[in-house]
């Protein structure tokens, strides 16, 4: 049975090296092109007929121009630290308002959660586009949030949201909702209930219950809701295109429009491979401070 | 074993099974006849699963050949092999209704024949209309008879059974054990079922097999086993036993004298046994531990439990030694052999063995 | 429940689903305005079905759903029994790897690598490559599926079979995959709707050729709120919700009763 099983990776493995490995390459070739040569049309710059000689002159033609430009120009150094700033604060919202909704749904009753997680899914299947736009007429100075506030007197003129880093912040916690719950409740739902009657026995509070049992042991839970939207969010680019304003730049509208507006390939490239330096980092950091907590629940 | 039968219907030649250091079947020789109903009996672990999923080709063995009806298994993946298995968890298809289990194998019949067959199946093992239910509406021994049903379609040459009444209540497990001997004398297929409890190996076996650690220890009918263990392990998994070291101080053929705490008792002591001057073991049914007032070694009662039919007593032997002896609760008369009374043990010579230490 | 739990739940769902019911009932508005409510009206349904460029990225985007849910499936569904039941072969770790890439990786890498890849290959950008992009994309959510779901399979179900007679072939064909078919439906359906949703990776590899839907609804929404939009918008809600429930009746139905005797 085992041999036959590795027969069939061979398919899905090709597939997975021609259109997810071999793609990353060549960004990260691309990246360490000059500006001039991988510019549209552009020319092939690892002549692979050339064989050894073809490699050694390649690796001579490595150029760190755009990374220079990256870290040189303040206006990449920013785009990067508020990625990383929008995206770590959202996490930190998410888990604040997922913790007690994943909470909630873990504890309500067995006939219930079915439909409660088909509930928290159904948006996250939804178009994501359109779930963004959606936040558009809510939060422009003439929609529904204004009016409603303006009505109830709470505010004398509409509120200026739209195109803010809040309106970012909304729109992020808004999409990412999801992918904090479902793995949150996917680990508080397994949890023991004798060890959450145990601690009740022993005295604890409903609130200590929490802090003490309850969330450390959520925490693999809570590792993997953070990666989830996390690493994303840092490269999101609906939402602060359709919700940030022009000062708002994140590195995924960054990459968007070095390709797309000044055609600059080698430049996006090098945006993606610094994107994806700044992501790895958290994911192992993640990956690792989850792990033992993984192996202590089962 | 038995001697005179004929070919034998699965013979296994030094079956063993290594999983990386570990050794789960240790050079298992064994032949089993046809129509034989051999139970393989163990605790968890001692590698009788694993010698069924050996005789099935769920696992490859690691040396030695295991034979049906004189043809080597040897490479035949289970799909090819003369024998089926019905199994602990009875893995009924969950997707089929009754029928469409117990058809699975028929693929060499038409589509007639088959539903014949399937009726057939179905009313043997009493569940004539069954054919349409689903699985998940079936008790746990409707299951089991499904599961048996199907295994038995193929008319396997030997039918292997992985704790077949495990999971099934105690009150239903002792009618089903019935039944189940009752078919396979009907059928004559070569059973081959491997438990943990001895009293249903004692039940339903012609033969018991014995393992431990990987090993066959001991083959024999039951009374063979309970009456004359090769080991203590066999010893204790039939039953209550006493187990009282010594050292042989004497031997004459078949007899030998161990000097226990608490004075010399003649032991029957038949194959490799210890010699003179080694360390023993004698080994006694609390059943064949005598209460009297003979000659026998001294000792005193300390305590008495009241089983129903049985009253079980310990005896505290001049040297510390502690003894269970067993016997009918005898009716109205009062019980001459309450807790201090002291007695002399009577211990028959022939219900004395003698045992390696 | 505590009532703070009760609480938690209400404002959760309240800010999951209140900006989709905002659309929904703005599609219905007769007036242009968001504020304004002018009275219950279909007319910008009628707008919608007589835009015919809207109409045609629909299409394209439904056609290149189908074939990359399709491929998806089929490659994701290998993968998963491969890392079921292949024990550890070499590179089992990189397969792994390169099958959760594209699951968290930014869509706009995903895409701007891919667009490099077929631009380097002198690919022709268009329905193709939109497949192969979300086939890629949809591959690792459907092998997560299905491999969660052999995961919980009961090997001796296989060995049942083929202790009855039943030879490799059989036994996938009659017990696996009867077994984890809900898995594979669901997980069908998931490559289908994220690719129905995808602009980012999209609009790198399509082309000028092919307009994808969200393609064309973006360009429409960056020029503001429209009721067309919304009327779009409930259409594709009303269509995920439908395509949701059907798969989570699937894997209900998968628990342990599906395919009733097929003997």
């Amino acid at each position: 049975m085992k041999r036959p099983a590795r027969l069939i990776a061979v398919v899905p493995a090709l597939w997975l090296a021609a259109f997810v490995l071999v793609p990353a390459l060549i960004v990260l070739k691309i990246s360490l092109s000059a500006a001039a040569t991988a510019q549209p049309p552009y020319l092939p710059v690892l002549d692979w007929s050339a064989g050894p000689v073809g490699w050694g002159s390649f690796l001579e033609a490595l150029d760190f121009t755009n990374f220079e430009t990256l870290l040189g120009d303040a206006l990449y150094r920013d785009a990067a630290l508020q990625s990383l700033w929008l995206a770590g604060l959202a996490t930190l919202i998410l888990a604040l308002l997922g913790t007690p909704l994943a909470h909630a749904m873990a504890r309500s009753p067995a006939r219930l959660q079915p439909l409660l997680v088909a509930l928290v899914i159904v948006p996250f299947w939804t178009s994501f586009l359109i779930r963004i736009y959606a936040w558009i007429a809510i939060l422009k100075p003439e929609g529904l949030l204004s009016a409603a506030l303006l009505r109830l007197g709470l505010i004398d003129r509409p509120l200026e949201i739209l195109g803010t880093q809040a309106a970012i912040l909304v729109g992020l916690t808004y999409a990412y909702l999801p992918f904090m719950v479902l793995p949150l409740y996917a680990v508080m739902v397994r949890l023991d209930p004798n060890l959450r009657e145990a601690a009740a026995d022993l005295g604890a509070s409903p609130i200590r219950v929490f802090w003490s049992v309850t969330l450390p042991l959520a925490r693999p839970g809570l590792a993997a809701g953070a990666l989830l939207c996390f690493v994303p969010m840092v490269g999101e680019f609906i939402i602060p295109d359709l919700l940030g304003g022009s000062d708002t730049l994140m590195l995924g509208r960054v990459l968007w429009s070095e390709f797309f507006s000044n055609r600059d390939w080698p430049l996006a490239s090098a945006v993606a491979i610094l994107m994806l330096a700044l992501v790895v980092v958290p994911l192992v950091l993640l990956r690792e401070s989850g792990t033992p907590d993984r192996n202590a629940v089962r | 074993m038995d001697g005179t039968d004929p070919a034998p219907r699965l013979d296994l030649e030094g079956v063993t099974k290594r999983f990386g250091d570990g050794v789960a079947v240790a050079d298992v020789s064994l032949a089993l006849s046809p129509g034989e109903f051999f139970c393989l009996l163990g605790p968890s672990g001692c590698g009788k699963s694993t010698l069924l999923r050996l005789v099935a080709g769920f696992e490859t063995p690691s040396a030695g050949l295991i034979r049906v009806d004189g043809r080597d298994l040897a490479g035949l993946p289970p799909h090819r092999r003369p024998v089926n298995m019905m199994f602990q968890s009875y893995a009924l298809f969950p997707h089929r209704d009754v029928a469409g289990n117990v058809a699975y194998g028929l693929t060499n019949l038409n589509r007639a024949d088959r539903a014949g067959r399937v009726r057939d199946l179905l009313a043997r093992v009493r569940l004539d209309g069954f054919g349409t239910r689903r699985i998940d509406t079936l008790s746990g021994g409707q299951r089991q008879r499904v599961a048996l049903a199907r295994a038995l379609a193929r008319e396997p040459g030997v039918l292997l059974l992985d704790e077949p009444l495990g999971a099934l209540d105690r009150g239903l497990r002792e009618e089903t054990q019935g039944e189940l001997r009752a078919l396979q004398r009907r059928l004559g297929i070569t059973f081959v079922m491997v438990t943990h409890a001895p009293g249903e190996a004692m039940a339903l076996a012609d033969r018991i097999g014995v393992m431990d650690r990987g090993r066959l220890v001991q083959v024999g009918d039951a009374a063979a086993l309970y009456e004359r263990p090769a080991t203590r392990f066999v010893a204790g998994l039939l039953g209550d036993v006493n187990l009282i070291p010594g050292r042989v101080s004497g031997r004459d053929g078949d007899w030998a004298v161990v000097e226990t705490g608490f004075g010399p008792v003649r032991a029957r002591a038949s194959g490799p046994t210890p010699g003179e001057g080694e360390a023993a073991t004698l080994v006694i049914r609390p059943e064949r531990v005598g209460l009297g007032a003979g000659v026998g070694p001294a000792g005193t009662i300390t305590d008495v439990t009241f089983l129903g039919e049985r009253i079980r007593r310990q005896v505290r032997m001049a040297d510390g030694t502690l003894l269970r002896a067993s016997g009918p609760a005898g009716g109205h008369a009062p019980d001459p052999h309450g807790v201090g009374a002291a007695i002399r043990l009577d211990l028959d010579p022939e219900a004395c063995r003698l045992l390696p230490a | 429940m505590s009532h703070f739990g009760r609480l938690s739940l209400g404002l959760g769902l309240a800010f999951l689903y209140g900006p989709i019911l905002v659309l929904v009932a703005f599609s219905f508005n007769a007036s242009a305005l968001v504020t304004v409510w002018g009275g219950f009206s279909t007319r910008w349904y009628g707008v919608l079905f007589a835009d015919g460029p809207l109409l045609a990225a629909a299409l394209v985007s439904l056609r290149v759903a189908l074939a990359a849910a399709a491929l998806a499936t089929l490659f994701g569904t290998l993968a998963a029994l491969a890392l079921d039941r292949g024990g550890r072969f070499p590179g089992r770790s990189a397969f792994t790897g390169l099958l959760y890439v594209p699951m968290v990786m930014p869509e706009v890498i995903t895409g701007l690598a891919l667009l490099l890849l077929f631009v380097a290959t002198g690919f022709e950008r268009g329905l193709v490559t939109l497949v192969v992009a979300h086939a890629t994309l949809g591959l690792g959510f459907v092998a997560v599926i299905v491999g969660a779901r052999l995961k919980g399979f009961d090997r001796t179900l296989e060995e049942a079979a083929a202790d009855l007679g039943a030879g490799p072939l059989r036994v996938f064909a009659t017990v696996t995959l009867p077994l984890i078919a809900p898995a594979v439906a669901a997980g069908f359906l998931l490559a289908f709707t994220l690719s129905l949703d995808d602009l980012v990776i999209a609009s790198f590899v399509a082309g000028p050729g092919a307009t994808t839907l969200p393609m064309r609804l973006y360009s429409q929404v960056r020029l503001g709120v429209n009721p067309e939009i919304n009327a779009a918008s409930t259409l594709l809600v009303g269509g995920v919700t439908l395509i949701v429930l059907g798969a989570s009746w699937l894997s209900a139905r998968g628990g342990d009763r599906s395919h009733a005797g097929t003997a």
